[in-house]
């Protein structure tokens, strides 16, 4: 009952000249489950995320991942950690294929030196062949094996938020973040994303953190939500508790307003 | 004192030239986002008209330095229109490619003309030759008086016109976010046109006073001088018209203050003050940092 | 598997298929090389015509390397020339300076020419460290200003050095480099750069140009590789360097002014930046082309300024448009399924 944590935020804010984006943020999430942080827009979400990514250090607190504390680490070794995100605005490396896509989020697990692949030993040969196996295997896991050699951009827009999800799952995360998953999608698409973030859950056993506007998705596959305006807490509670919650209807719809 | 005094004169003479010429690249750039690799030519070519103007018979400074702004700006509008408009909304490098090029073409066409041709030419004496005497054994002659009031009339001219008038506004408003100014009603084309025009006519004009100082002309002068006055835009934050001037009154003074000191290093301090200034504050001493939104 | 007669014969000629096919382009280097120098004994090639394809071979050289900088880690550097005056003049104090080089033993010169390469690659190496470290606190257009300025302060810093000949020129370099020398170093340069570019350490590159926060968020350390690829594009230029101060004989600074560095620069864009055969193909065609522009005089240069710009209006992926040569890509090692199938 009392394992630790995989994330725990404690006191989080960060000021950007005379704006505290965000302030005395408490969280904590347990590993396996699927979290959500809602919130109206610019209410300091995406910045959480920047922060739990290492884009943005923060001004003050701590962020524990496994118990450890990871403030003020280069981007890439929150990766390390095992953190790995989307972005809201899709940032797919867009003129290469969705494989090789895949294949730089697999960086992390190759383990030849400069010098072998200088002289293109046999070593880095093997690790290239079984490194675009496990790739296809994932691109063929998350039903975009087909797109294996398009150029990403070319990609529909609901495949390339798959292609990045893809991405992200390549580095092996412990945590995933998922920054508005469901923008730009329609009720259909979002039902379909519902699910797959569900699956993804169990299948690449990782736990979820995402952030999102839409209402729906977030009540109905998420554990418990966490609500945020102007970069503080509001409130925190079950997706049942919160859609009670005076606070946040306040927020979200001004004084009076309903569900 | 008196020779610190003497080189700093001769520091502020060369210093307001490059801030002149250094206006162009900083308003292009702050506009386009385009090192414009061919505003050095139009340095020469300023001068190269000046040359041929002055033979007119009752032409003076005046009317010389006026053609040899207007001349440049019309080039650097046509080049605009021919080589940079199509590619705006092409990767930057493409442009910067094709600016490239047009600074080869630029250089090497008049060579082939055989009224210009590869060699040095004299310039002509525009203005007749005087000394006073300022401070001990430090003086100031007619071309530095010429060259320092000329530049800061244009400089003034210039920072009046971007500030206080309509044209300038646009301009501003351009160079800060292309898209909002077209759906205000602005002539995004006509604004860029502008500004190479007048980045053109300034750097004809530093053309001309240049040439005052050291009288001899060639078709490959812009190269050095476009780039040290480039260097100068961007130690003083590129995109910023005050940094520009900034930048090339220090730019100057450093050139003529380390070749009294040794001849040879007088070319690369410059670059070791840049260098120097961009690793500690990336954006130029007057320019604004900016910050990438994920 | 099946453990046939047959079986092991189409084995084995798969086997020779693909080490005929590995080693196709080194037959073809070896081939041209005969030939070239067949033509030359036989007086259909004049000496002129072999200088102008050395310089080529040369210029293909520091292209490649900056293309791994520019055209696959997506930095900007316009400083090339710099690095190719490293190696040039490291190199030739080594043969000139260091040895007295047609005092020595004909045996030992390879050795001494070979260790002045060596000498060459680790000092434009080092200046690559030195310059790619701090610059990459600045980006894009700043990165090119800072490159340019570096560039340009190693050429006032060997004005200032006399031994090196300073100001007036460096003279007496022995004339070594031929031909033969420069194919090898040619192919060694397409194979290592191959190498890298097709590695994991080269899609991290290539990662940085296309995103490198992206690329950081897929636990990619980009300063590392952006790093790693203005090492290895300087190694690159200042063994090309060696080599043409030993052509040469004779270095002045102002040979390696950011002029210079631009000429890098267009030949990479207008061959195709991103491909080791858009660099060699936009190297070799406009160091050629021009030459054989000669009757044109002072024309042919205006004429390449044009073309420039047309080209980067029509074509702006360059002659090579993107792609890369077959034979540049290497493949994976075949899968054991397939040669399962075959036996």
């Amino acid at each position: 009952m009392t394992a630790t944590p995989i994330l725990e935020i404690h006191n989080l804010g960060v000021r950007f000249g005379g704006l505290q984006a965000v302030d005395a943020f408490h969280y904590v999430l347990q590993e396996g489950d699927l979290g959500g942080i809602i919130g109206p827009n610019g209410a300091g979400k995406t910045t959480i995320f920047n922060m739990l990514t290492g884009i943005y250090p923060p001004t003050t607190g701590e962020i524990f991942f496994r118990g450890k504390n990871i403030v003020g680490a280069p981007i890439h070794d929150f990766t390390r950690y095992g953190i790995a995100r989307t972005f809201q605005n899709i940032r797919l490396f867009k003129e290469l294929s969705a494989l090789e896509n895949i294949r730089i989020a697999r960086h992390m697990s190759v383990n030849y030196g400069l010098f072998s692949a200088l002289f293109r030993r046999p070593s880095v040969q093997r690790r290239e062949s079984e490194l675009e196996e496990e790739c296809m295997s994932l691109l063929d896991r998350l039903s975009l094996a087909q797109y294996a050699h398009h150029k990403a951009s070319s990609l529909p827009y609901g495949v390339q938020r798959r292609l990045e999800l893809a991405r992200a799952l390549a580095t092996s995360p412990g945590l995933l973040l998922l920054d508005e998953p469901a923008a730009g999608m329609n009720p259909q698409e979002v039902d379909q994303l519902s699910k797959t973030i569900l699956w993804i859950r169990d299948e690449f056993r990782v736990t979820i953190l995402l952030i999102e506007h839409h209402m729906q998705l977030v009540m109905n596959i998420c554990d418990h939500i966490t609500v945020v305006n102007f970069g503080k807490l509001i409130a925190e509670g079950k997706p049942e508790e919160i859609r009670v919650n005076a606070a946040v209807i306040e927020a979200y719809l001004g004084k009076g307003g309903k569900f | 004192m008196e020779h610190f005094i003497q080189l700093l004169i001769f520091g502020v003479q060369l210093g307001v030239i490059y801030a002149l010429i250094a206006m162009g690249y900083t308003m292009v750039y702050g506009i386009i986002r385009l090192i414009n690799f061919a505003h050095g030519d139009l340095v020469m070519i300023g001068a190269f008209t000046a040359y041929f103007v002055a033979r007119i018979p009752g032409f003076g400074f005046i009317p010389v330095m006026v053609a040899a702004m207007i001349v440049p700006a019309v080039i650097s509008v046509v080049i605009e229109r021919l080589a940079y408009r199509p590619l705006r909304n092409r990767p930057r490098l493409s442009v910067l490619i094709t600016a490239i090029g047009v600074s080869i073409f630029l250089e090497n066409l008049p060579r082939m003309i055989p009224v210009i041709g590869p060699n040095y030419r004299p310039f002509p004496q525009l203005i007749a030759f005087r000394e006073f005497r300022l401070y001990g054994s430090a003086v100031v002659n007619t071309i530095q008086i010429t060259n320092i009031a000329a530049s800061l009339i244009l400089l003034t001219l210039l920072i009046g016109i971007v500030r206080f008038t309509k044209t300038g506004r646009a301009m501003r408003a351009v160079s800060f976010n292309k898209e909002a100014a077209a759906l205000m009603g602005i002539d995004v084309n006509r604004v860029i046109a502008l500004t190479f025009f007048v980045g053109a006519a300034l750097a004809g004009a530093g053309g001309v006073l240049y040439s005052l100082t050291y009288p001899m002309i060639d078709v490959l002068m812009g190269v050095w001088l476009g780039t040290k006055a480039f260097v100068a835009a961007v130690l003083g934050g590129i995109g910023s018209i005050p940094g520009a001037v900034l930048g090339g009154l220090l730019m100057g003074i450093v050139e003529v203050f380390a070749t009294a000191f040794n001849s040879e290093l007088g070319y690369g301090a410059g670059f070791i003050i840049l260098i120097l200034v961009l690793l500690f504050r990336p954006e130029g001493l007057m320019g604004r940092p900016t910050i990438e939104k994920v | 598997m099946s453990g046939s007669g047959t079986g092991v014969n189409i084995d084995i000629f798969h086997k020779l298929k693909r080490e005929a096919r590995r080693c196709s382009p080194l037959i073809g280097l070896a081939v041209f090389y005969l030939a070239v120098t067949y033509l030359r004994e036989a007086r259909y090639l004049k000496a002129y015509y072999i200088q102008v394809l050395m310089f080529g071979l040369i210029n293909c050289m520091v292209t490649m390397g900056l293309n791994l900088i520019n055209g696959v880690t997506g930095q900007f550097s316009i400083g090339q020339a710099g690095f190719v005056a490293v190696g040039a003049y490291s190199s030739a104090a080594v043969t000139t300076l260091l040895f007295r080089f047609n005092a020595l033993p004909s045996i030992v010169r390879p050795l001494v020419f070979l260790l002045s390469i060596l000498v060459a690659g680790i000092a434009a190496g080092v200046f690559g460290y030195l310059i790619g470290r701090p610059s990459l606190r600045v980006k894009g257009d700043y990165l090119a200003i800072v490159t340019l300025g570096f560039g340009e302060i190693i050429r006032a810093i060997i004005r200032l050095i006399p031994q090196v000949g300073g100001p007036r020129g460096f003279s007496g370099i022995p004339r070594y480099v031929n031909l033969a020398w420069i194919l090898i170093f040619f192919a060694l340069t397409i194979w290592f750069l191959r190498n890298y570019i097709y590695s994991a350490y080269g899609r991290a590159c290539i990662s940085c140009r296309e995103d490198d926060l992206a690329a950081e968020t897929m636990g990619i350390n980009t300063t590392t590789y952006k790093v790693q690829a203005f090492i290895i594009g300087a190694v690159t230029a200042g063994v090309a360097g060696a080599l043409l101060a030993h052509l040469l004989g004779y270095l002045h600074p102002d040979q390696f002014s950011y002029i210079r560095s631009t000429d890098f620069l267009v030949y990479l864009y207008a061959g195709g930046a991103g491909t080791i055969s858009g660099a060699v193909v936009g190297a070799m065609a406009l160091t050629i082309v021009p030459e054989m522009l000669r009757f044109l005089s002072g024309w042919r240069l205006v004429i390449y300024g044009l073309v420039l710009v047309l080209m980067m209006l029509y074509r702006p992926h360059g002659i090579s448009n993107g792609k890369e040569f077959s034979f540049l890509v290497p493949r994976l090692a075949p899968k054991k399924t397939e040669e399962v199938q075959e036996g």
